[in-house]
């Protein structure tokens, strides 16, 4: 089977003054697998999400999709070409329904513009139809039942917000999702679910990225992995190569390699 | 499912149906001339309330100088008729879409800038519209006189009151219609989105420069049409009604309604007009008592007093 890369990152760097966040970061990701990009707190891992969904410039690299070179295009035009992405705090809009939320990640499928609700009003209505049928069926498909749908969001337990902004990027129906640790915060169980779930966004033929510090679930659902370290990439490739590649476990145990 | 799907648009086009039927039967029973022009003067701040509320409560983009744009809607009314003679349907047209390019092209800079910086902007906008109202004599006519004389709406066999009053009420109905058609679509929920966040609404795939640069225009040009009717209502003006007094006022009017539904606006609006009138000498002390108002509210009703009021009375009777 040949994997047609989604995503190809290369020599990638972002720095902040002096700390170089992301620094000379190459891989490629394929659709239909999960890839996990891991490493210790600072290791770079939530601003690499940003530079590939364009809210932050890279410095340096260069970064395609579907092998589209995606430089100067900006986040909402990448999004529209199919990236989306979770935030690492769920960021739920204030005074919006879970549905309506979710609607509004279908944005980019909605037909009438800010002129055409103007001048055809009942085409409003029936694109809102579609729309909260699209919503719908990713709530369902994360988990979220109907009772929620019309809560506001911001006041939902924390798991629950998790599933919701996952249904809010997959109302984009995205080529490539990215989620900053999806897992944090949630019991064991809902981390299964979590697993099960992505493995079936991934089985949809889109490409996962998935930020993650719950190594359990990193090692058993992940088809690749790369490991960052204070913004450099330490090691790629299979969850048991990772498992036995001392460089990764000494910087996961935070002990630095005496150089002989 | 229905219930929580399509159910708002309609609900809103229901509410106006109810609005625009409850102030038509107003025109017909109200007879007190002082009653009249109230009720005349709080649609037409509506107007540009309604507008004002998906900038600020939708959009979450203050703004402290949209009595610049009424102004504009005033004189364009005024250089309409006098200079030009065109009919009043085309200069109200005119004082829809002037105000509203000029609104488009000032947005994209004056949105750069966010919280305080935003609110003293748009504050300087308004101080420098009034200066320039006041100077530019050849088509103000400055302080003094200003525009004199607009032509009476008194129209087959209808008092000029009557004329605008209906005018008002269809511009009202207007207004709402279309911040409705806004909110409930899926322009409206990217708007709610970019207040809580930018950077959620650009990875939506929502271009937010752009978006905030339109709901300023939208906003601008129901500013222009209240200031439209004004003219058409008032006849003789000077730029002094539209100073940063009317821009905060129209703000208030907003806080006071409701920063979540359009339909607060109207509330507000008719509190804002109608408190001087109840209270002696009210309008010496009006800059603090808006001020400390505006502080209390945001602090304990930060949806807007109306809309918590509201809320507080709903659920009492629900739970009684
Ligand atoms: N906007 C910013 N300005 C300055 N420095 C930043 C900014 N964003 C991130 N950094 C720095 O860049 C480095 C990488 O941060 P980043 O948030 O990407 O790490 P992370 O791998 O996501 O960590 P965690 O696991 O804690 O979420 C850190 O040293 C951080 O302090
Ligand atoms: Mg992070």
């Amino acid at each position: 089977m040949t994997l047609q890369a989604t995503l190809e990152i290369a020599g990638v760097s972002k720095s902040f003054g002096g700390v170089h966040a992301v620094a000379d970061v190459s891989f490629f990701m394929a659709r239909g697998e999960v890839t996990a990009l891991i490493g210790p707190n600072g290791a770079g891992k939530t601003t690499l999400i940003n530079l590939l969904t364009g809210v932050l410039p890279a410095d340096r690299g260069t970064i395609r999709l579907e092998g589209r070179d995606l430089a100067g295009t900006p986040a909402y035009m990448r999004a529209r070409a199919g990236i989306a992405r979770t935030y690492q705090t769920p960021q739920m809009a204030q005074g919006m329904s879970v549905l309506m939320n979710v609607m509004a990640g279908a944005y980019r499928f909605g037909k009438h513009g800010l002129l055409g609700s103007l001048l055809r009003p009942w085409l409003v209505m029936a694109d809102n139809e579609e729309l909260a049928e699209r919503a719908g069926t990713c709530l369902a498909r994360v988990g979220v039942s109907e009772e929620w749908w019309g809560r506001p969001a911001a006041d939902l337990p924390y798991g629950h917000q998790r599933r919701v902004e996952i249904a809010r990027a997959l109302a984009q129906d995205p080529k490539l999702l990215l989620l900053d640790e999806p897992a944090a915060g949630l019991n064991r169980s809902e981390a299964d679910e979590l697993a099960s779930l992505l493995v079936s966004i991934a089985a949809d033929g889109r490409a996962v990225l998935l930020v993650e510090h719950d190594m359990g679930m990193v090692m058993s659902i992940s088809s690749h992995i790369v490991v960052l370290n204070f913004g450099r990439k330490l090691a790629e490739g299979a969850p048991e190569t990772i498992k036995a590649d001392k460089d990764v476990i000494a910087a996961y145990l935070g002990i630095v390699e005496e150089v002989a | 499912m229905t219930l929580h799907k399509t159910s708002r648009l309609r609900r809103d086009w229901q509410i106006l149906a109810l609005v625009a039927a409850l102030l038509a039967l107003v025109e017909f029973c109200v007879s007190s001339q002082f009653h009249r022009s109230v009720i005349i003067l709080s649609m037409i701040h509506s107007v540009a309330a309604v507008g004002l509320t998906l900038l600020v409560g939708y959009a979450g983009q203050v703004s402290l100088g949209h009595g610049a744009f009424v102004g504009i809607g005033a004189y364009t009314v005024a250089f309409c008729l006098q200079r030009l003679g065109l009919p009043v349907v085309f200069a109200l047209a005119a004082a829809v879409v002037l105000p509203g390019i000029l609104g488009f092209l000032i947005a994209r800079p004056i949105l750069r800038l966010s919280g305080h910086n935003l609110a003293l902007g748009t504050l300087a906008l308004g101080a420098v519209f009034y200066v320039v109202a006041a100077q530019v004599r050849d088509v103000t006519g400055g302080l003094d006189p200003g525009i004199v004389d607009l032509p009476s709406m008194a129209f087959a066999g209808l008092a000029h009151e009557r004329v605008v009053f209906w005018l008002s009420i269809f511009a009202l109905c207007l207004a709402a219609a279309i911040a409705a058609s806004i909110v409930d679509g899926r322009f409206g929920r990217g708007l709610m989105i970019l207040r809580s966040s930018e950077l959620v609404a650009e990875c939506i795939g929502m271009n937010t420069a752009r978006a905030k640069s339109m709901i300023f225009a939208v906003s601008a040009s129901l500013a222009g049409l209240s200031g439209g009717l004004l003219a058409l209502y008032l006849r003789s003006f000077n730029a002094s009604a539209f100073g940063v007094g009317l821009s905060i006022e129209l703000l208030m009017m907003v806080i006071v309604g409701s920063l979540s539904t359009i339909w607060g606006a109207m509330f507000g609006s008719f509190a804002i007009i109608v408190l001087p009138n109840l209270l002696e000498g009210f309008d010496q002390a009006k800059q603090v008592v808006y001020g400390v108002a505006m502080i209390l509210i945001m602090l304990f009703a930060p949806n807007g007093l109306g809309e918590t009021l509201f809320r507080v009375f709903t659920f009492r009777r629900k739970s009684a």
